[in-house]
């Protein structure tokens, strides 16, 4: 697999992830790694980025006797994954144009 | 190595860190090893890697947060001394395209009365122009070829007129290859004209099409 993901990219994943339902960390990760390959240690940032700008938040629910510390979409995160969906809709179809030599 | 080793040396390499960060990083990679299971544990730690190199990362994407901050808070001039080093690709997206978008489309909502006539005229006399090039051209090149008939027309007449009146034949005979001679000239540059006329058109349309 030739290509990385971009930091963008990334945030846009995790939040269209996380507007279909809350996830923890550790959950989070498999189900993006089964999708694209990233390293384990790739979305802790990502996740403390998209706090930061309010995108998500987090709430602790115990298990087990111990923490779990979930992630939830917030309003402007859904707003920023709105823009996000049409970026992508463009940048993919550019690529396509190139990549499929339609220009 | 074991998780216990792993979490220690974590908390223990990162420096340059507020408390609170350093609290948030750790209760994660602890709670992510507790969900990995202790059946991979051994993966986990192979697929974190070093945890000192972690823990340069964390402190790396830490500090350039608060560095976006702070560029928040003040209006400040440009500071170079931004950290290069990080950890993959990071990005700066910070505009409202958006809204830039909804508010082209209502202002070119609001003016269409101007533009949308002004424009049906550009496309009409865009068309007329080519059109003129075009029947310009054509009657060059078809005064060439009448030229050219005409000049060997000429020239014929005059080698008849030759054996009658020898100066008037060959005065004859001059302006026909003259006449021919334009006349070849005439046609080659319609010839041109029509082939530099029909790339700029495929330029044009090229460029109106092709917007990546």
């Amino acid at each position: 697999m030739a290509f990385q993901i971009g930091a963008a990219l990334l945030d846009a994943c995790v939040l269209a992830v996380l507007d279909k339902r809350d996830v923890y960390g550790y959950e989070l990760t498999v189900n993006i790694k089964s999708v694209i390959e990233i390293s384990e240690s790739t979305l802790y940032p990502v996740l403390r980025r998209l706090q930061k700008e309010e995108y998500l938040v987090t709430y602790d629910e115990p298990y087990n006797g111990r923490n779990r510390r979930y992630y939830s979409i917030t309003e402007k995160g859904r707003i920023k994954l709105l823009e996000y969906r049409y970026d992508w809709k463009e940048y993919k179809d550019n690529i396509d144009k190139i990549m499929t030599g339609d220009f | 190595m074991n998780k216990e080793e792993y979490i220690q040396l974590l908390k223990k390499n990162l420096i340059h860190v507020s408390d609170a960060e350093k609290e948030d990083a750790i209760q994660y990679y602890t709670e992510y090893f507790e969900d990995a299971g202790t059946e991979n544990e051994e993966a986990v730690i192979k697929e974190l890697g070093n945890p000192v190199i972690l823990a340069r990362k964390i402190a790396a994407e830490s500090a350039i947060k608060e560095i976006d901050e702070v560029r928040q808070e003040r209006v400040s001039t440009k500071s170079s001394e931004v950290i290069t080093e990080t950890s993959g690709e990071i990005e700066k997206r910070g505009h409202d395209g958006i809204w830039k978008n909804l508010f082209v489309i209502l202002l070119l909502l609001c003016s269409f009365p101007v533009w949308l006539p002004l424009s049906i005229v550009a496309v009409v006399l865009a068309f007329v122009l080519i059109l003129v090039a075009g029947i310009f051209v054509f009657v060059v090149a078809l005064t060439g070829g009448i030229g050219i008939v005409a000049g060997i027309a000429g020239i014929l007449a005059g080698v008849a007129g030759l054996f009658g009146h020898l100066v008037h034949g060959i005065t004859v005979m001059g302006a026909g290859l003259f006449v021919l001679g334009a006349g070849i000239l005439l046609f080659i540059a319609g010839k041109c004209l029509v082939k530099a006329l029909a790339s700029l058109i495929v330029m044009l349309g090229r460029r109106k099409t092709s917007r990546m």
